[in-house]
C-alpha cells in the first residue's frame, strides 16, 4: 500500500500510454488542420489586400484626374488614361495578356514607365457615366475626347479573375455626367 | 490518492487543449486587426476629406457677410472641425482671391511679385525669366492648373512656395479680382509698385497707407472701393497724382471671395488639398488632390 500511494502504478501508466496513443493522432491532425487553414486564411486575405490596394490605388488616381484641354480623358472599354494632379504625368490603366498594367509617362506621351499590378485578369471592362436629356444615368464603354469633355462624372471598373469579380465606382470630384443621346 | 496519475493528464491535457485554443484566438485576432487596420486606412483616405467638402461648403454658407470677405471669418484660415476629429484632423482654408491671378495679372505685376518673395527668400528663381515664361505660356491658352507652373520650369518645391501667392482660379462669370482684405502683403505690394510711372512716388505713399490699414484691422466693404471713398478711407492726400493711381488700384480690388483654397492634414501629414466655389446650389470642385493616408506610419 505504501508504495502505491507514492508514484504511478504500471496499470495506470499503461492506460495513459492507450489514451494518450488514441488521442495523440486526432490532435496532430487538428493542429495540422489548424496550421493549413491558418495558412490558406491567410493567403486569401493576402490576395484580397492585395486587391483591396489595387482598387484603393486606382481609385485614388481616378480622382486625382485633371482635367486640362491639352491632355485630355481618353477612355476606352478596356483602358483609361488621363493626365494626373501633383506630377502632371499621363497615367495609363490597361489589361494587356492577362495583366493589370499602370503606367507613367510625361504628357506628350513619352517614355512610359511601367508598374505590374496583378496577373490572371480575363476580362478588364470599363465604363462611364453619362446623362441623358430625362437625366437619366447610363454607363457607356467610352469617353469622348474630342471635343474636349472634361473628366466624366463617374467611371465604373469591372475586373475578373479566376479568385472571382471585383466592381468598383469611382465618383471623380471635378467631373461631370457626359451627354447621352445627341 | 490512487488518482494522482490520472489528474497529472487530465492536467496536461487540459493545458495543451487551452494552448490550442490561445494560439488560435490569438491568431484570429491577429488576422483580424490586420484586416481591420487596412480597411480603415482605406475608409479614412476615402472618406474624410470628402465629408470636409460639405463640411468646407456648410462653412462658407454660413458665411456673415455675403459680399465681404476679411480674415477671422470662420472658414478662413484653420479651421474648427467637428469634435470626433479634433484631435487629428487640420482643415486649413485660404481664399484664392486673396492671390494673384496668373491668368490675367500683368507681367510686369507677377515679376515684382517674384521680386518681393525673393527678397524675403520664398522664391529662388529668376523673376524676370519667370514672369516671362508664364506670360508666354499664358499667350498660347490660359492656366487651368497652377501644376501647369511644371511646364514653364518651376519645379515642385517652388510652386508649393508660389502657392500662397497666385492663384489660375477665378469664380465662374467674374473677372478674376484680388481681395484687398486678405491679400498677403506682397501681393499688395506688387500691385501698388506697379502702378502707372505717372504715379511716381505717391505708390509708396499708397502702399504705407495699404499697410497702416492692414496693421490696425481696417476691414474694407465694397463701397470702400469707390475711388474716393478707398482714398480717403486710406487716409491719403487728394490731388489728381494719387486719385488717378487710387482709381486704377481700385479696379484690381474686390472684397469678395467666391474660392477656396482647402488643406488638410492628418496626423501631421498633409494629404488633401482641393480648390472649391461653393454656391447656394452646389460645390463647384475646381481642383482635386488626394494622397493615402497612413494611420500607423512608423
Amino acid at each position: 500500500m505504501r508504495s502505491s500511494q507514492k508514484g504511478v502504478t504500471l496499470l495506470e501508466l499503461l492506460v495513459a500510454l492507450a489514451l494518450f496513443a488514441v488521442a495523440a493522432p486526432l490532435v496532430a491532425n487538428a493542429l495540422f488542420q489548424g496550421v493549413r487553414s491558418a495558412a490558406k486564411v491567410r493567403a486569401s486575405i493576402d490576395a484580397r489586400r492585395a486587391e483591396d490596394r489595387l482598387f484603393a490605388r486606382l481609385e485614388a488616381d481616378l480622382r486625382n484626374a485633371l482635367p486640362l484641354s491639352q491632355a485630355a480623358f481618353i477612355g476606352d472599354a478596356d483602358r483609361f488614361s488621363f493626365p494626373l494632379a501633383g506630377s502632371l504625368k499621363r497615367v495609363t490603366y490597361e489589361a494587356k495578356n492577362g495583366a493589370l498594367l499602370r503606367s507613367e509617362s510625361d504628357l506628350k506621351g513619352g517614355d512610359a514607365s511601367r508598374t505590374f499590378l496583378g496577373d490572371d485578369v480575363e476580362k478588364f471592362s470599363v465604363e462611364y457615366a453619362y446623362a441623358d436629356p430625362s437625366g437619366k444615368i447610363t454607363f457607356l464603354p467610352y469617353w469622348t475626347k474630342e471635343p474636349y469633355a472634361g473628366l466624366p462624372r463617374a467611371v465604373r471598373v469591372r475586373m475578373v479573375r479566376s479568385g472571382g469579380v471585383s466592381e468598383s465606382l469611382v465618383t471623380l470630384p471635378q467631373g461631370h455626367f457626359g451627354k447621352a443621346g445627341e | 490518492m490512487r488518482q494522482r496519475g490520472s489528474v497529472l493528464i487530465a492536467s496536461v491535457w487540459t493545458l495543451s487543449v487551452l494552448f490550442l485554443l490561445s494560439t488560435s484566438l490569438a491568431f484570429y485576432a491577429s488576422v483580424f486587426v490586420r484586416s481591420a487596420r487596412e480597411r480603415t486606412e482605406l475608409f479614412v483616405s476615402g472618406t474624410v476629406f470628402a465629408s470636409s467638402v460639405p463640411w468646407m461648403a456648410r462653412l462658407f454658407s454660413e458665411d456673415v457677410s455675403a459680399v465681404n470677405d476679411a480674415p477671422g471669418e470662420a472658414w478662413l484660415g484653420t479651421v474648427t472641425v467637428p469634435e470626433r476629429w479634433r484631435r487629428d484632423l487640420w482643415i486649413e482654408s485660404r481664399d484664392e482671391e486673396s492671390k494673384l491671378n496668373l491668368n490675367s495679372a500683368p507681367g510686369p505685376v507677377l515679376q515684382e511679385l517674384f521680386a518681393s518673395l525673393k527678397r524675403q527668400q520664398v522664391f529662388l528663381a529668376d523673376e524676370s525669366e519667370t514672369a516671362r515664361a508664364i506670360v508666354e505660356y499664358r499667350a498660347h491658352k490660359p492656366f487651368e492648373h497652377l501644376e501647369e507652373l511644371a511646364l514653364v520650369g518651376l519645379d515642385a518645391e517652388a510652386r508649393e512656395k508660389l502657392k500662397p501667392f497666385v492663384t489660375v482660379y477665378a469664380a465662374k462669370g467674374l473677372a478674376p479680382r484680388v481681395n484687398l482684405n486678405t491679400a498677403p502683403p506682397p501681393v499688395l505690394e506688387a500691385m501698388t509698385r506697379t502702378l502707372p510711372e505717372t504715379a511716381g512716388p505717391v505708390r509708396e505713399t499708397i502702399l504705407s497707407a495699404l499697410r497702416r490699414a492692414r496693421e490696425a484691422g481696417v476691414v474694407f466693404t465694397a463701397e470702400d472701393l469707390a475711388p474716393d471713398r478707398f482714398a480717403s478711407k486710406l487716409g491719403l492726400p487728394r490731388n489728381p497724382e494719387t486719385d488717378a493711381a487710387v482709381a486704377t488700384l481700385a479696379a484690381e480690388f474686390t472684397t469678395d471671395s467666391a474660392l477656396i483654397r482647402v488643406e488638410m492634414t492628418y496626423r501631421k501629414r498633409r494629404f488633401a488639398e482641393a480648390v472649391l466655389e461653393p454656391t447656394r446650389d452646389e460645390t463647384r470642385v475646381l481642383f482635386w488632390r488626394e494622397r493615402k493616408v497612413a494611420l500607423h506610419a512608423a
